[in-house]
């Protein structure tokens, strides 16, 4: 318990990290690109529309612990003021509108990348020497090395353009409006396809290179010596002594490559016009939309460190020996 | 046999004796100080490092495909002289003998684009890692030089900042500052110090925890030398490898950032040709050649800095390597290798053996090789032995003599390298040699268990220690797993363990208790024969005293039969019937315990005993076998008097002043 | 083979003519803190220790694990800062001289040998490096010629062919290792070594070599060595004196040989009764054994608990004989014992 507390505190450490970097980018980069974005866009706003975003980035001569104090404020109630590429929508609603597809793709991805990286790393360590072991991972990391934005194109171009088995873009087909129908879950399920598949096929190397590495050196531990003395059956050993041991550090760095994976997933989404937070956050900076991009750095941060979070609470069950302390 | 001094340098150890436990490869999340789970090897001397490197097939293959791209690099004004941004007529041409990899929406000549790109995309990428690797490495030396509060700061500050998701904040960043390379560099750098300075630091802190950094400040050194001449040398290995991370995070990140518009995309590289190409619609009108070159580059530079990469994590830890031959039991865990178990080939004349009975284990001339890729070592040699019903008998030797080797043979729990290579093992006149998988299987446990070493590490951590004994019950026989916990309980009490107990993880017992839970789970199935391996060398005398005294329990209760592995000759005599003296694979001597410890004739057992001085009598001199004193060629055992076998041998001829009485 | 070379008696005879001890320990006192970065949890791994190492004398002080023996070991070569407590070495109270860091000129001193001889020697360097830089550190030699000659002295005092100054670490076995280790130590010409657990990480074989040399430094350079060790038959091989050690206090001191043919304080029978000896005659009571472990380990942090007495009333340190003394409410002297104890009642160091 004492340790769950003590990473909630650390969690929310980060975040408010998270939220002072956001709070001074803006008023301390050079070149006040904010002022830009004002002259772009302030006609077709209200004067309370302006005071407000003025006030969000710090164009007020209010004292810098005062506006401080006021946007953390903000943030914490959820008030990051309007988009303007998108206005007058704020930005709380822009981002809750795509957030949903973003944990779609991305969850999608991540689990399937997940469990089969590490089955498949577990399999290659327990078979020393087999294919799984020695061919695949050189050809896992060279898959890998590839940037996911131009696998994504890649896999564009040839199932898409080329040969037409999968959709161009979007997450469902145009003129279709989202609706708890079969028809619609497959017609969402097909523009996943591509997506997805091009997260999974760069990450999964990663996690079967982790995994392997550590169940081989698990299987040099003395208890897995003694579960084979004892005349356990190998799967058995494989599974519950040498496995189950191997995962824990697999939990561990779960957590920390998740950012990793967000950022894969937001380079995919734009390529695929996905309609994610990724795709959103790049039509934020290229409308110059500072209020949306922030509101979007923060809610994936937020979202980053609650799932650490979770998987911290994952951890504390999986291993007995950080319950106690 | 002769005795021979050897003056030059010499490893002690045979490759068998495992010598020194692998660092535990969990990541502890409570503590931040445990090493990465990456490299786990220590540091090597730098001269074998980079010669093993150099071996490795990976990084040839990594180092060819970089030189490839530095020739590239610094030939790019001869391989295409043209101006990569000059904007022809020529749009969207397809690959052709002008324009080799055919030409941009704009007419641009795509392989000149790919050519100069690389100038920026590689400078960025090393500039990024060499920055990156710099900040850890700070990070990791100040961590450890001031340590305590410094170090929590940095910590915390290193994990924060690797928590933080990296594209959205470089997204944020670069949104803010003016776009340019330099923004690019800076922004990098940024988001990925974090993590080359978490790896660095816990490596840092674990080196600085070394004794050799406390034995350079006794002797006298200021913290600059231990920092820079003690710490960083050990460090290479590691920064080397951080530095190749962080240039791929780096020339990969830079591509996103520039794929998105994000850098500057008036400059040519890898980034944005594929910024221009998506602009441009070129993947629409088909014109696959205008991304395919640049992705290439990309991903042909990463592949080769993570092959380089994966190379030092084999070097410095070469169980990583893919075994070469797959012959029969190369693959971990599984049925224990042998390649010839012609049983009675050569039969040694001299056996250690003590009585008529039927034995309960008969080996006979056993042989176990360790057969490395370069050398053949042998494990045990020739090595003849019974045991009889409830006969306790001993084996004794230093580390690395090959007595684990023999324990494991026996129940075939040997690995590659190791393997069986001639002799027979008998179990009540079975074949153990010759057992097929499932037989194997049940033959284990149920007639012959084994209490191990290290009782901290023979425990699975994350099992109940009722779950670990249940196992056995439930595999061996056919009960309820009800059953078996009240089986499992009763177990307990027998080793006077509370049966609340089962509900423990083995970090929750003592070092005393856990080695009493293996000793119980050993006798579960009332085994004919326990193997015992340095069952209480982990442990302090008193409990090492008690749980002997627990075995003599079991021993009198049970009956079981007992082979007895220690480096501890007072130990041993106490406890065994017979026992043998191993050195370098073979029996040096072998005897009843009590004649051993009466009249010890061979030299090497003789220096055994005078390790242990008595704790009564006058003090008197003794010796040790001098530095570098090897015995080879070890004859076989020849019977002295009745049940006492030696080794043919000299006494040693040399005497170095270790030797002499001093005054 | 072996001569009989019981100096004992002889050397802890004259206790009153050796001086000023080289190190004098009262009352060291050594908390470590527990916990992260707030916590201001301790746990006392030393509770005010006296000790005084004479000058060329071998000291064993021998104990379990988390005994505390090591620790003492470790705020003597400045390693780690004791909590309180004063440390003597040549009479200057070196705490308050130099209060943060230990100057060259205590390194000078005092030297330390490590348990682990493959952690010791750093891989990177060769043998030679070790040495040279203790030498050229402390100034001990003026010349290249003199510093090659000064060398090969080192190697022959510890027994290593002078080939091995060419080797790295790794190409050396564990008890070549613990030599060199020595010969660094010895470069500095240091009054006194601190030995922690210099054999117990040796193959056996060679571990009494290591002793044997430690007992040659002693008689033929003078030289002072705390021996820190958790067997008690090396200690009683190789040590003028012994003081044993548990949970952080010093439990009985004395003359080897007297204090473990008959150890006044039960945990030091019940340690010795624990020691595999088949030489001696007889085994232990089972029965005798339990009561003698429920009184001593049944309680966690002091072995006079069981009683209550320790919380209200520190036991004092009894004379049992010259030189000998057990700190224990429990204690009896027996008649034989007393008379002696009541010989050298002034000379009782409570």
């Amino acid at each position: 318990m004492q340790f769950v507390l003590r990473r909630l505190g650390f969690y929310l450490l980060a975040f408010w990290v998270s939220v002072t970097l956001n709070f001074l980018l803006p008023r301390f980069m050079p070149g006040d690109p904010v002022s830009r974005m004002f002259a772009r866009s302030q006609s077709r706003m209200t004067p309370e529309q302006i005071t407000q975003l003025r006030q969000l980035f710090g164009l007020d001569d209010r004292p810098l612990w005062r506006q401080y104090v006021d946007y953390l404020g903000n943030v914490v109630t959820g008030d990051m003021g309007v988009s303007i590429s998108r206005f007058p929508t704020p930005v709380v609603e822009v981002i809750a509108g795509q957030i949903g597809w973003t944990v779609l793709l991305g969850g999608t991805a991540l689990l399937i990348a997940v469990v089969v990286g590490n089955l498949l790393g577990i399999l290659a360590a327990w078979r020393r020497g087999g294919f799984l072991d020695s061919m695949m991972p050189p050809f896992l990391v060279f898959v890998g090395s590839f940037p996911y934005f131009w696998l994504a194109m890649g896999a564009l171009y040839l199932f898409g353009v080329s040969l037409g088995w999968f959709p161009l873009r979007h997450a469902f087909s145009a003129g279709t409006s989202p609706a708890w129908t079969g028809e619609f879950a497959s017609d969402v399920a097909l523009h996943l396809v591509l997506p997805a598949v091009t997260i999974v096929v760069v990450s999964i190397g990663g996690w079967m290179l982790a995994m392997r590495n550590t169940m081989i050196a698990t299987n040099a531990e003395d208890y897995i010596v003694m579960a084979e003395a004892k005349g356990l059956r190998p799967g058995r050993i494989m599974f519950r002594y040498a496995a189950r041991n191997a995962m824990l550090p697999a939990v561990t760095s779960f957590g920390m490559s998740l950012g990793f994976v967000v950022g894969g997933a937001l380079l995919t989404e734009v390529v695929f016009a996905y309609p994610g937070v990724g795709y959103q956050l790049l039509a934020a900076v290229q409308g110059l939309d500072y209020p949306l991009m922030q509101g979007i750095f923060l809610t994936i941060t937020a979202a980053v460190l609650l799932v650490n979070f979770l998987v911290d609470i994952v951890y504390v069950r999986l291993d007995p020996r950080v319950r106690v302390s | 046999m002769s005795v021979t001094e050897s003056t030059s340098a010499s490893l002690g150890a045979a490759p068998g004796a495992g010598s020194r436990p692998a660092p535990n490869a969990h990541l502890d999340l409570a503590s931040d100080a445990t090493p990465p789970a990456g490299p786990s090897g220590g540091p090597l001397p730098r001269r074998g490092f980079v010669r093993s490197l150099l071996r490795n097939r990976k990084a040839t293959v990594g180092v060819g495909i970089l030189a490839l791209f530095a020739a590239l690099l610094l030939l790019a004004p001869l391989l295409a002289p043209s101006d990569p941004t000059l904007i022809t007529d020529a749009g969207s041409q397809p690959p052709s003998a002008e324009h080799l990899l055919g030409t941009t929406a704009k007419g641009q000549d795509v392989l000149a684009l790919t050519i100069w790109g690389a100038r920026s995309s590689l400078a960025v990428g090393f500039l990024v890692g060499l920055a990156a690797t710099l900040v850890g490495v700070t990070v990791g030396l100040a961590a450890a030089y001031f340590g305590k509060v410094t170090d929590d700061v940095l910590s915390l500050v290193t994990n924060v900042f690797l928590l933080l998701p990296g594209l959205p904040l470089l997204v944020v960043l670069a949104a803010f500052l003016p776009p340019g390379t330099g923004t690019v560099i800076v922004v990098l750098v940024v988001t990925g110090w974090a993590g080359a300075a978490r790896v660095l630091r816990s490596l840092a802190l674990s080196i600085r925890a070394k004794d050799f950094v406390a034995a350079a400040t006794v002797t006298g050194e200021g913290a600059g030398w231990v920092m820079f001449r003690e710490l960083l040398p050990n460090m290479a290995s590691i920064v080397m490898s951080t530095f190749l991370g962080t240039v791929i995070f780096g020339i990969g990140s830079q591509a996103g950032l520039e794929f998105l518009g994000l850098g500057d995309v008036s400059v040519v590289s890898w980034g944005t040709n594929l910024y221009w190409a998506s602009n441009d619609g070129a993947l629409m009108v088909g014109a696959w050649w205008a991304f395919l070159p640049s992705g290439l580059c990309i991903a042909l530079v990463a592949f080769a800095l993570s092959l380089l990469n994966y190379a030092v994590d084999e070097v410095t830890n070469p169980r990583l390597r893919v075994p070469r031959r797959r012959r029969a039991g190369v693959h971990a865990p599984g049925g224990g290798t042998v390649v010839s178990a012609a049983a009675g080939t050569a039969t040694s004349r001299a056996s250690a053996n003590g009585h008529g009975a039927t034995p309960v284990l008969e080996v006979r001339d056993l042989t176990v090789e360790y057969r490395g890729e370069n050398r053949t070592v042998v494990g045990a040699d020739r090595v003849s032995f019974t045991i009889g019903e409830g006969e306790v008998f001993g084996l004794a030797g230093e580390s690395g003599c090959g007595k684990s080797t023999v324990a494991h043979a026996i129940m075939r729990l040997l690995r590659a390298p190791a393997v069986i290579t001639g002799g027979s093992v008998r179990f009540c006149g079975r074949d153990v040699l010759a057992m097929p998988d499932d037989q194997l299987r049940s033959f284990r446990w149920r007639d012959v268990a084994m209490v191990f070493q290290s009782a901290m590490s023979s425990l699975n951590p994350v099992m109940t220690i009722g779950d670990q004994i249940v196992d056995v019950y439930t595999t061996h026989e056919r009960v309820s797993r009800r059953e078996a916990l009240r089986r499992a309980a009763d177990l307990l009490e027998l080793v006077k363990i509370d049966r609340s107990r089962l509900r423990a993880y083995p970090h929750q017992l003592s070092g005393g208790m856990r080695q009493r839970v293996v000793i119980a789970m050993a006798v579960a199935l009332r085994p004919r024969l326990l193997i015992m391996d340095e069952p209480t060398t982990a442990l302090d005398v008193v409990v090492q005293q008690e749980i002997m005294a627990q075995i003599a329990d079991l021993r009198r209760e049970l009956g079981f039969a007992v082979l007895f592995i220690t480096h501890d000759m007072s130990l041993m005599i106490e406890l065994s019937d017979r026992m043998a003296v191993m050195y370098g694979g073979r029996f040096v001597e072998s005897a009843p315990a009590a004649t051993i410890l009466a009249e010890p004739r061979h030299p090497y057992t003789r220096a055994l005993m005078n390790a242990f001085p008595p704790l009564t009598g006058p003090r008197t001199e003794l010796r040790g076998l001098a530095e570098g004193v090897r015995f080879t060629d070890i004859g076989d055992l020849v019977e002295v008097a009745g049940g006492h076998w030696v080794a043919p041998h000299d006494e040693p001829h040399d005497a170095p002043r270790d030797q002499e009485v001093p005054a | 083979m072996s001569a009989t070379t019981d100096h004992a008696p002889g050397r802890s005879g004259d206790v009153t003519s050796a001086g000023t001890p080289v190190v004098q320990i009262r009352g060291l006192v050594k908390d470590f803190p527990v916990g992260g970065l707030f916590s201001r949890a301790t746990f006392r791994a030393l509770g005010g220790v006296d000790l005084d190492v004479r000058r060329g004398e071998i000291l064993a002080l021998v104990g379990e694990s988390g005994s505390g023996k090591s620790t003492i070991a470790r705020c003597v070569a400045r390693l780690e800062q004791p909590t309180s407590g004063t440390l003597r070495v040549d009479g200057v109270d070196v705490l308050r001289t130099e209060p943060r860091r230990a100057s060259r000129a205590y390194r000078a001193k005092v030297q330390m040998v490590f348990q682990d001889p493959f952690g010791s020697l750093n891989p990177a360097h060769r043998v030679e490096h070790f040495l040279t830089r203790a030498l050229r550190l402390h100034r001990r030699t003026a010349s290249a010629v003199a510093l090659r000659s000064r060398l090969a002295e080192l190697m022959d005092t510890v027994d290593l062919d002078r080939a091995l100054l060419d080797a790295y670490p790794h190409e050396l076995s564990g008890g070549q290792r613990q030599r060199v280790a020595i010969a660094r130590a010895l470069a500095v010409e240091p009054e006194v070594i601190l030995a922690d657990e210099p054999t117990s990480m040796l193959d056996v074989s060679v571990r009494i070599g290591i002793l044997n040399l430690m007992r040659r430094l002693r008689d033929e350079r003078g030289i002072s060595l705390l021996y820190i060790t958790h067997d008690l038959a090396a200690a009683r091989y190789v040590a003028d004196r012994t003081t044993v050690m548990f949970a952080g206090e010093v439990v009985e001191a004395g003359e080897s040989t007297a204090l473990m043919a008959d150890p006044a304080h039960p945990y030091t029978q019940l340690l010795l009764s624990a020691v595999p000896d088949p030489q001696r005659a007889g085994t232990f009571d089972p029965a005798e054994r339990a009561a003698l472990r429920a009184q001593v380990l049944g309680a966690t942090t002091c072995p006079y608990a069981a009683d209550g007495r320790c919380r209200d009333d520190s036991p004092v340190h009894h004379a049992v004989a010259p030189g000998w003394t057990v700190r224990c409410h429990l204690y009896r002297p027996q008649t034989e014992v007393a008379r002696r104890a009541l010989d050298v009642a002034g000379t009782s160091n409570a």
